[in-house]
């Protein structure tokens, strides 16, 4: 069978020397970053994107995954023993895991959220390798028309899963595509609001946006929140669940990774909306309601299986349309651009390796997580010792060589003070910067394909609706948006997010 | 009178016109085209009127619906840590990496009141040391160490 051709082709190239060390490397950068609050996966990619200038394109693809998967796994230790998530991801698992922890039940939190992830992560890893194919074959009969309505498709359902009030999730995604028209215009050469600095022809640039909004944003903001931090459980024994405890986690565990690789595979989804969704879900169906909050232990194994699942089949539509569904993955995108690879299906038959190589990597790495996680959890521990004071200058010098060395512009490093002062205000203003950051990167794709359809149609925006694919995705896209508008779904996307904050 | 009763509604509704209106104003430049052939300033100009349009919306429910008031702006971290990273472009093509990272960490250690100045001072050295070998040596990015 062609999978287990490709798996092999895969596996022979994930498992080769090199590839292994970037893989470890990756999963334990991401356990750390998982570990520390106040330091997330978006900024650590970016951070380390210019390091991966000159390593092979497989190696820095494994490497930069790793981070992403590993900070699911690390960012459950710091939610449960300390009461405080080390990811947005794991802000749920804090209300059931900590109470876990505070009734001497740690380890067990611990074993259930690693072992919940591994699973999630393995079946993640399958469905990437079995759907992916499938998917970019489709991809081959999209033309411009279908991509501007996928585009479309994906910024509205960034708007709908985006917090706070839908008008101005909407209103940040024109922001975003507005920004993203800075520069020259490929179609004519005209100059876009250049303003006369030489850095703009090529338009802003992509990280001193994002480590604005959101890296550097986040040091001023955990820097105006006192520190507090407390590990509770000293001590850990017996990292391993009882027969009582497994039998009642694995149900939430399946259910988790099922709802987390559906909304991972959703553009604008993601880790943070499968782990929120699936504690809502768990709490909702549990016979008893009442003891969540209180140490249910399918609180914490819905959500962490949920966001490492989540965090495997986001790769999808990147690796097989070329789009990036969230922040991370527009990194990744970066990533392959720098390369020279043009993100989509064609990656799939001109660099099987690639792509096979990323697929059994996930896997190998979901392997490596657990250990790194489990028996060497001491070690995590001892790091949340570390005082924020000593590490956000760290986190902000880091960034800040790492915009500089990409670019080598000094215009570059004041566009991210900009954007760190843009990105504090909207947080004042209740604006949550994601769908900006996402319209950002898909404006100049979107003017394009919107572009080149207007000439295919000779103006006629019915084009839009009159083929079958672009008009199911866009009916997904106003199916969704009804959906948001109901008052019942309302209620819940509310709750949602309540139960998180 | 008019009143504000949801200040963060009127602080997204004025970031949203201030961008909108500079797009409209400087977008008038490029030919507009039509929309079977679209010229450059399609659709900045589009957008830029949709951004307006937002703003008046969201001003409008600022001023009629109440909302929650905006959390109080601490000065201190933010004006140190942009005023670290202002300090970081400045400096690092004149002054170099070590000097500018041990000013940068220095100047930014200062946005928390739990600064301690002997803690600051050897993080700010120890790390000036570690970018320069990891960046420079290690990973041969071409930055100089102690400027042009």
């Amino acid at each position: 069978m062609d999978l287990f051709q490709n798996l092999y082709t895969g596996f022979a190239a994930a498992l080769s020397l090199q590839n292994l060390l970037f893989c470890l490397v990756g999963c334990l950068l991401g356990t750390l970053i998982g570990v520390l609050p106040g330091i997330g996966p978006v900024a650590t990619i970016a951070m380390l994107l210019p390091a991966t200038y000159g390593m092979p394109p497989l190696a820095s693809l494994i490497m930069l995954a790793g981070i992403y998967y590993g900070a699911q796994y690390g960012g459950s230790t710091t939610s449960i023993l300390v009461n405080m998530p080390g990811e947005v991801s794991s802000v749920v698992t804090c209300i059931d895991g900590y109470q876990m922890a505070r009734q001497g039940r740690a380890g067990a939190a611990l074993a259930v959220s690693a072992l919940g992830s591994l699973f999630a992560g393995c079946v993640g890893t399958l469905l990437v390798a079995a759907f992916a194919p499938a998917l970019g074959a489709m991809s081959e009969k999209f033309t411009s028309v279908e991509y501007f309505s996928l585009m479309a498709l994906g910024l509205t359902s960034a708007v709908v899963l985006a917090q706070g009030s839908l008008l101005k999730a909407f209103a940040m995604i024109f922001a975003g595509l507005l920004l993203g028209l800075v520069g020259t215009d490929v179609n004519t050469g005209t100059a876009r609001y250049v303003f006369g600095v030489s850095e703009l022809f090529d338009g802003i640039g992509f990280l001193p946006v994002v480590m604005g909004l959101f890296g550097i944003n986040e040091v001023i903001n955990n820097l105006e929140q006192p520190e507090d931090r407390q590990v509770v459980a000293a001590k850990i024994d017996r990292l391993w669940l009882t027969k009582e405890e497994f039998k009642q986690a694995w149900p939430a565990s399946v259910r988790g990774t099922l709802l987390g690789s559906v909304l991972g595979i959703l553009p604008g989804g993601g880790v943070v909306l499968a782990s929120f969704a699936s504690y809502v879900f768990e709490k909702r169906y549990a016979k008893d309601p009442s003891r969540f909050g209180k140490g249910a232990i399918e609180g914490v194994a819905g959500p962490e299986s949920a966001n490492n699942s989540a965090a495997q089949t986001s790769f999808i539509p990147l690796l097989t349309l070329g789009i990036p569904s969230n922040v991370v993955m527009a990194l990744m995108m970066g990533a392959l651009i720098i390369h020279g690879i043009t993100p989509g299906a064609a990656v799939m038959d001109k660099r099987p390796d690639l792509f096979w190589g990323l697929v059994a990597s996930m896997w190998i790495g979901n392997v490596m997580l657990v250990i790194i996680n489990l028996p060497m959890i001491g070690v995590w521990v001892k790091l949340l010792t570390v005082p924020y004071r000593v590490l956000f200058p760290c986190i902000l010098l880091f960034s800040l060589i790492g915009i500089f060395a990409v670019g080598s512009s000094t215009t570059d490093i004041l566009f991210t003070a900009l954007f760190a002062l843009v990105g504090y205000l909207l947080l004042k203003f209740g604006c949550e910067p994601g769908p900006l950051v996402l319209a950002f990167i898909l404006g100049p794709l979107m003017e394009e394909n919107l572009r080149r359809s207007m000439v295919l149609s000779r103006g006629d925006p019915m084009i839009f609706v009159a083929r079958p694919i672009s008009a199911f995705l866009l009916a997904c896209g106003v199916g969704l948006m009804a959906l948001v508008l109901l008052p019942q779904f309302k209620k819940t996307r509310e709750e949602a997010f309540v139960e998180g904050a | 009178m008019i009143k504000i009763r949801s200040p963060r509604d009127i602080g997204t509704a004025a970031l949203l016109f201030l961008l909108g209106a500079i797009g409209l104003w400087f977008g008038q430049d490029y030919s507009f085209g039509t929309t079977a052939r679209m010229g450059p300033g399609y659709m900045p100009m589009a957008l830029s009127g949709g951004l307006v349009l937002f703003a008046l919306a969201i001003g409008f429910n600022g001023l009629t619906m109440d909302g929650p008031p905006i959390e109080a702006m601490k000065l201190r971290p933010i004006l140190l840590v942009l005023g670290a990273i202002i300090a970081f472009a400045l400096l690092i093509r004149p002054a170099g990496l070590l000097p500018t990272t041990f000013l940068v960490v220095l100047l930014c250690g200062f946005a928390t009141p739990d600064v301690r100045w002997k803690e600051a001072f050897i993080l700010a050295f120890a790390l000036a040391l570690f970018v320069v070998a990891v960046f420079v040596y290690g990973l041969n990015q071409t930055i100089s160490v102690f400027g042009e």
